[in-house]
Formats: structure tokens, sequence, C-alpha cells
């Protein structure tokens, strides 16, 4: 899955976006695009207000939600911020997925969330008359679970044996792995290498240095948010909301396997490329799911809550 | 503790200004800054209450710590695409 999102000065030029994934049957984009109204007065535009960095980082945190629930193969969205004039677009978001309805599906998902959670606040120009804050629009509950800074499950993947793995709108954990998850190597198949755990936050940094990652692309089983599994010690468990509980083994050591995505990822992603873990609970894992840590095995009652 | 506050759109525009500042007393959470911002600035309680605190540019839980140099905000009702 690859997502893409940007936050451009007045109106959004490239309606086009990007070009869609590799594997796509369905490309679906969105304009939205400012109507010459407001209620029953003309206007001559909207002022965009936005809440950087905190609005490329909800709106990341919504692709990404949005691909592993919907199993989307990509997303590209762009926002506007500033003034942009009647008939110009101010929001163009374009999904990608294998089939149809999934696309129709996670794009009405995202508008809405995009609607209520996103921090970015519009006003309307009325010319000589002024402007005039817009409508907000309710949100139900306090926040969005998934966008607390609460540790979260990103995306689940699997694979027929090796790499990519691809994500999955959700497995089951059995104390073998994730079921139809397959190793190709023997050294793979052990109790207590069963899953592995892998932060996006270092994904993205080592997107940012050039290579082509994203969930799953690298082998592991679980992509977490916020949790910063890379700084947890062997022994430390993990409890998702189904009651599933894993315990971290060990720093997953990067090999060759890496090579089939550049030949310097292997050296490149030592000490970031997350842990292997021991299954205590089985139970199911998906997408959007809360994750809490117990630092010893002694302070976690297992069982589901 | 006090805690600087960010403010946007509406809420900011009600306020005059694009921070307030709100003492809170002993160990800060989200939910007590929410409260704090509504009496200690009425002009705000509008804001407050359909509105989310976020720390560190995340929405935060009610429960959640707010330590010095934390960046909180109050995000009002959105109202973007």
């Amino acid at each position: 899955m690859s997502v893409s999102v940007s936050i451009v000065d007045g109106p959004i030029a490239d309606c086009a976006g990007a070009e869609p994934a590799a594997g796509t049957g369905v490309c679906l984009t969105f304009l939205g695009v400012v109507r010459p109204t407001e209620g029953e007065k003309s206007i001559v535009g909207l002022w965009y207000e936005a809440y950087q960095p905190m609005a490329e980082n909800t709106l990341r945190q919504l692709c990404e939600l949005a691909c592993g629930r919907f199993s989307l193969l990509s997303v590209d969205l762009a926002h506007s911020r500033g003034f942009v004039p009647v008939g110009g677009t101010s929001l163009r978001i374009r999904v990608s997925s294998e089939h149809r309805a999934a696309a129709f599906e996670a794009m009405a998902w995202l508008i809405d969330c995009i609607k209520r959670d996103v921090p970015i606040w519009k006003s309307a120009d009325f010319g000589s008359e002024g402007r005039r804050m817009m409508a907000a629009v309710p949100h139900q509950a306090l926040p969005s679970v998934e966008l607390t800074n609460q540790a979260v499950v990103v995306a689940v993947n699997i694979s027929a044996g090796g790499i990519p793995k691809h994500p999955v709108s959700h497995a089951l954990l059995t104390f073998e792995g994730l079921q139809g998850d397959q190793h190709d190597h023997e050294k793979h198949r052990r109790l207590d290498r069963a899953v592995s755990v892998q932060d996006i936050e270092l994904l993205d940094e080592i997107r940012a240095e050039g290579y082509v990652v994203s969930p799953g692309t690298m082998g592991e089983n679980v992509t977490v948010r916020g949790l910063g599994v890379q700084r947890l010690s062997p022994g430390e468990r993990l409890r998702f909301e189904s009651g599933a509980i894993l315990e971290l083994t060990a720093v997953r050591k990067p090999c060759f396997v890496l090579d089939a995505i550049d030949p310097r990822l292997k050296e490149a992603v030592v000490g970031r490329c997350g842990f292997m873990a021991r299954v205590i609970a089985p139970g199911e894992l998906r997408p959007g799911q809360k994750i809490t840590v117990a630092a010893t095995a002694e302070t976690i009652v297992a069982g589901p809550s | 503790m006090n805690v600087r506050v960010l403010l946007f759109g509406p809420a900011a525009m009600a306020a005059g200004t694009d921070s307030v500042t709100v003492s809170a007393v002993g160990a800060a959470t989200a939910g007590l800054v929410l409260a704090a911002i509504g009496e200690q600035f009425p002009t705000l309680r509008p804001f407050t209450r359909g509105g989310r605190l976020a720390v560190n540019a995340n929405y935060a839980d009610a429960a959640t710590r707010v330590v010095a140099g934390d960046e909180v905000a109050l995000i009002s009702l959105v109202s973007g695409g």
C-alpha cells in the first residue's frame, strides 16, 4: 500500500494525482470544488485554515487506516489551505484498489472522516461583505479511537512465503503465527518467531531515505503506530483489543531476503526493522485495534477484557 | 503548571488571539486542560463543549498526561473538505 498526502497553498492544480499503484483494477478520483453560493448568497471563494502538522498527520493516519480497512492499494490526497476561488478544487482524493466496491466504500468513509477529524476550518468570502466561518461538522463521542495518541494496529500483513507481505482486512493469530501466512525459510518457522512487529514511523523514516517500503514490504506481520516497539525489550507483552497477546522475543535482524527490495537495505535498517514475537494468547488482529503494553508477564491477565 | 493552548478557526476568532495560557493544578491531563479552558476563558466555552484537545499534534484522550514542553491545541469542531 502507498499513501501520499499534501497540503497545498491555494487551489489544487493537478487534478489527476499520482499514477495508480501496481495491481490496480479501479482508480477512483474525487474532486471537491468550491461552489458559488453559501446559503442563498454569492461568494467569491473559501478560505481554509489548517493546523499543521496535525492536519497532515491526521490525513495520513486516515489514509493508512482506509488502506487497511478496505484493502486499498494506494491513496493519494491533497487538501488546500489559504484562498480557493469559486470553481477551484480544494480537495482531491484518488484511491486505487483491485475492485470497485472497496474504492467506493473507502472514498465515502475517508471524506466523512476528513470532515469530522482533520483540523482544517473554512470561512466563506462574500467579497465586500466580508468573511464568515462556515458551519462545522459535529463528531459523535470524543476523539475517534483511531486518532488518539494511543498505539494502534495500522496493517496486518501476510504472504504465501517471503516478501512482500500484503495488508489484509483481518487475520486470526494462532500460536504458529497469522493464519494464511507462510515462511519460506526453516529458520523463520519457530514459535518464538511466530510474528514480527514493525513501527510505521520507522518505515516512514526509511522511505524518506529513498527506499521503496510500505507496510508489509519488508515482511513484518503487524505494522503499528504510536507504539515505539523498537524501543521496547524482550519479555514485554503487547495486548490487542481482541484479547490477543504477543510477547516480544528478539529484535529482528535484517537478512538477505531484503536484497529483493534494495541490496543496501539490510545494512540500512539494522535496529529499525522491528521485533520478533511469540503468541501468548490467540485472537483476531485487524487495523484500528488499540494496543497496550505490559512491562512484565505478571502485570497482564490473559484472556479477553 | 501553566499550559499554552493554541487556537484556530472560530475559536481563535472568538478569543481574538491564536493562543491562551491556562493554569492547571498538579498533574495536568488533557481532560483537565480542556475543562480549565472553559472555566478560565468564558468566550471559549462554546468551543470546548464540542471540542477536543490535541497534544503534540494528536487527538488526546481525557486521561492523556500533559507535561511541560508539550504542544497543546484546542480543536473546535472542524469544517475542512
